[in-house]
């Protein structure tokens, strides 16, 4: 064990990456096995949300029924009683369009607390938002003009994420894994210079 | 793919950094920097022979060789742990790992002078595999024009198809060869040192560039622009420098001359560079009571600084002059003026000899933009100068080496004498280049202040860091600088948010630029290579005229307007706009008509149609341009009607 130690003491920075790894690891497990609690016990269901029954901005039913963006700056602003996982559409508005941010009930939305949409496998646009917040808004399109989907088209809400899912980082969880791992390996040698600094 | 011949430019890179750590007694930290300027060089040199393949090709083998050469059992060599140094490692993880990043990214240009220039010359010298002065394009190339960055993005492209977010990653790669000089004498697992090191340059740009509204916040590390890399090329050459205990001059003259091949602007930035160490070096040897052969030689060495600079200098001029339509011979501006009697003009004027009231006013302003206009994130101009001076001063207390205490001290004054004349210098440029509408609201003014003091400021790290090999009393330094970097790294945190940076944007920061690249394949599929395509899209002040001139190339896309006013603009009848309106091209209709043949345009692609267009020449388009109603539309000229035929919608449209 304690050549172990001595090991990790020599290769600081190879450790605080390795380390920053396992906790990463460790982190995107709860929150899958959070989340599969949370589908167990009811906390979180799928649900889907017919555009017509959400609030939103920006966004009109043209002639034919489809919901179109109209102006600058369209948002779709659920009024949902659980947490929010996951939001999927299906569309043929492009995913580079869509982004999602997220907050407390009542909070203003902020670039600090944005993600943004993926396409999946089935070509349906895909937000994925962190543990625990629990009013989203989505904003489908920087502009007017932008078909989102025809009359019926729905919002589907906490559909089940697959697991691999829960290894990507979210907006500044991937800045945190590459940076904070060197700053701690910095930290950690500064503080043995002063150690050993001070017991000489 | 073609992530993987991007990691074959940086395995070739690899090669001349590890041969000239292993084979010289320059410290591997500053090798990749080093190497990089040399490969900017030679492809220059080998692009104005004529003979760029085969320099690419020659330059390649010799990387090859110099990875054999550096393992080869012959000679005297360091030894093999010398490349373990933690600033030399982590350069070549950040490097590999910045590639692959961009390779899934996909950044792309998104500025006009990236159009204008720095994006289509890269994909000119990509797509031709020759230098971009006699690339058949809607513009004259002019002198300032220069092709060392451009010749940094073929290298990491030398292997497989253009791509942008090649060029921009081979950009950001010598921007991280830069910071790594500063890690030089961090010995092995010396953290401590490394990390803010790397922090504090890779935080300056944006801490010095973002408060001008000059640079997009999603630019930044995502940029053909040459204004950081001029600025940091400018700190690394005096970093390579300062930070080699040697004090070898080479490594400052190789990059002195590839920051005079990056842009003009970087000769005279270059000379002052020349000039802070030319003299650090040569009273350094006096102060050292050095016997006077070795004072001679060094102020021969000293004086070879000079030379290089100019000798990077002037076979552009020579090259454009004599081989290229560019014009070399002004700096262009309302003045017409040249370089040399533009200064002389200028010390006039400071003297007081016939000055105006515009150089009056405008000097004025540019002093009072110092102190009182927040121009950067730390505050205005003079925090960064005393940041710097403050750097430099901390560098000079906390070691214990005299010698570092002379340079510092060389550094501050001979810097600021540097700012001075470089300040002085980019005023000249408002009071005789610039049209009355920039030089009077000093547009700009932070663009071209920040090269100088980013690398300045980078300079002054430089000294702070090797200040610490001997510092007194020990850690205080490390501690101080480590707590500067963190507080300037939480100050960027607070003040940019991390998705809308490169890092952390999505797609959408692309969306449009993709749109445009989705028109232009629709039309290149409708429109023969040799074709010459007018271009009309009302309203357009030429941003879109460059945008899609870099977008259809090799495709031509014409200069289609006015002499002098033309790449895009508003064409209408005479008198349907006052005749001053900026980009207006008012032809009768036959006058139209007559010119697009003239300029041998047999296609029209109209991205933007409006009343104006529709009521002056509709007549000239056989479905009196009902096929623009839907949007974007191509046309094609029809001899037997002489009239022009609609070819298809593109884009939404389609």
């Amino acid at each position: 064990m304690k050549q172990r130690l001595a090991f990790c003491g020599r290769h600081r920075m190879v450790t605080a990456y390795a380390l920053a790894l396992v906790l990463w690891v460790l982190y995107a497990l709860f929150c899958a096995g959070w989340d599969a609690l949370g589908f167990a016990t009811g906390r979180l269901h799928t649900e889907t949300l017919a555009l017509s029954d959400i609030p939103m901005q920006d966004v009109v039913q043209d002639e034919a029924g489809q919901w179109v963006t109209a102006g600058g700056d369209p948002q779709l602003l659920p009024d949902l009683d659980q947490a929010v996982r996951s939001v999927t559409l299906t569309t043929d508005a492009p995913a580079s369009g869509f982004e999602g941010y997220y907050g407390r009930s009542g909070q203003d939305a902020s670039l600090r607390r944005r993600v943004w949409a993926s396409e999946t496998a089935a070509g349906d646009v895909l937000l994925v938002f962190p543990l625990g917040w629990g009013s989203v808004r989505i904003d489908p399109a920087g502009g007017e003009g932008v078909v989102l989907g025809a009359a019926d088209a729905a919002l589907t809400v906490n559909a089940p994420l697959p697991l691999w899912r829960y290894f990507l980082p979210i907006g500044e969880q991937g800045l945190a894994l590459a940076v904070l791992p060197a700053v701690f390996a910095a930290l950690w040698d500064l503080l043995a210079f002063w150690a050993a600094r001070l017991r000489r | 793919m073609e992530l993987l011949l991007s990691l074959v430019s940086l395995a070739a890179l690899a090669g001349f950094a590890v041969l000239l750590a292993r084979r010289t007694s320059l410290p591997a930290p500053l090798a990749p920097f080093t190497a990089l300027c040399g490969v900017m060089l030679f492809l220059a040199l080998g692009g104005m022979v004529g003979l760029l393949v085969p320099a690419g090709w020659l330059c390649f083998a010799l990387a090859a060789a110099a990875w054999v050469l550096a393992f080869a059992p012959v000679g005297r060599k360091n030894p093999v742990s010398v490349l373990a140094a933690p600033g030399f490692v982590a350069f070549w993880v950040l490097a590999a790992a910045l590639l692959v990043f961009f390779a899934w990214r996909q950044p792309m240009y998104s500025t006009w002078d990236e159009f204008s220039f720095w994006g289509t010359a890269a994909k000119i010298v990509k797509t031709s595999g020759a230098l971009y002065g006699n690339a058949e394009i809607g513009w004259d190339w002019v002198g300032s024009h220069r092709p060392g960055l451009i010749m940094l993005g073929y290298f990491f492209q030398f292997f497989g198809p253009y791509a942008e977010w090649r060029v921009l990653a081979g950009y950001d790669i010598l921007l991280l060869s830069i910071f790594t000089t500063l890690t030089a004498n961090a010995p092995k697992g010396a953290w401590r040192r490394v990390v803010p090191a790397l922090g504090f340059g890779f935080l300056l740009p944006f801490l010095i560039t973002l408060y001008g509204n000059v640079t997009r916040t999603t630019d930044l590390y995502a940029s053909s622009l040459s204004d950081i890399p001029l600025g940091l090329t400018f700190g690394g050459a005096m970093a390579v420098y300062y930070m080699n205990k040697r004090r070898a001059l080479w490594p400052t003259a190789l990059a002195l001359a590839a920051l005079c091949m990056e842009k003009d602007t970087g000769f005279a930035m270059a000379l002052v560079a020349a000039g802070i160490i030319g003299a650090d070096a040569f009273l350094g040897a006096l102060a050292e009571k050095a016997p006077a052969p070795v004072v001679g030689k060094t102020l021969a060495k000293a004086a070879g600084l000079f030379v290089a600079c100019v000798a990077a200098f002037l076979p552009w001029q020579y090259y454009l002059a004599a081989f290229t339509t560019a014009d070399t011979s002004n700096v262009g501006g309302t003045q017409q003026m040249g370089q040399a009697e533009m200064v002389i003009t200028g010390c006039k004027e400071l003297l007081g000899i016939g000055r105006t009231e515009k150089f009056s006013t405008i000097m004025g302003g540019m002093v009072k933009n110092l102190f009182s206009t927040t121009t950067t994130m730390v505050g205005p101009f003079i925090v960064v100068v005393a940041l710097t001076m403050a750097l430099a001063v901390a560098a000079a207390l906390f070691t214990r080496e005299k010698s570092l205490r002379r340079q510092a001290g060389l550094f501050a004054v001979l810097g600021l004498g540097g700012f001075a004349a470089y300040f002085f210098f980019i005023g000249l440029t408002y009071v005789y280049v610039f049209r009355d509408e920039v030089s009077d609201g000093l547009v700009g003014f932070e663009r071209y202040m920040y090269p100088y003091l980013l690398g300045w400021l980078l300079a002054a790290g430089a000294l702070a860091l090797r200040a610490m090999d001997e510092e007194r009393p020990a850690g205080l330094l490390q501690t101080g600088f480590g707590v500067l970097v963190l507080g300037l790294a939480g100050l960027v945190w607070l003040r940019v948010p991390f998705s809308l940076t490169v890092f952390g944007c999505g797609d959408a920061a692309y969306a449009e630029r993709r749109a445009t690249q989705a028109v232009t394949e629709e039309v290149q599929a409708v429109v023969p290579e040799d074709a010459h395509i007018f271009f009309v899209s009302q309203g357009d002040d030429g941003s879109r005229w460059f945008l899609y001139t870099y977008e259809f190339y090799p495709w031509y896309l014409d200069y289609s307007g006015t002499t002098g006013m033309g790449g895009g603009g508003t064409f209408a009848l005479p008198g349907a706009l006052p005749e001053d309106t900026l980009y207006y091209h008012p032809y009768t209709t036959e006058e139209l008509h007559h010119y697009i043949l003239d300029s041998g345009c047999t296609y029209i692609f109209i991205e933007a149609s409006d009343d104006l267009f529709a009521q002056g020449y509709a007549s000239l388009f056989s479905d009196a341009l009902s096929g623009c109603e839907a949007g974007a539309a191509v046309y094609e000229y029809n001899a037997g009607t002489d009239l022009f035929d609609f070819v298809c919608n593109v884009g939404g449209a389609a």
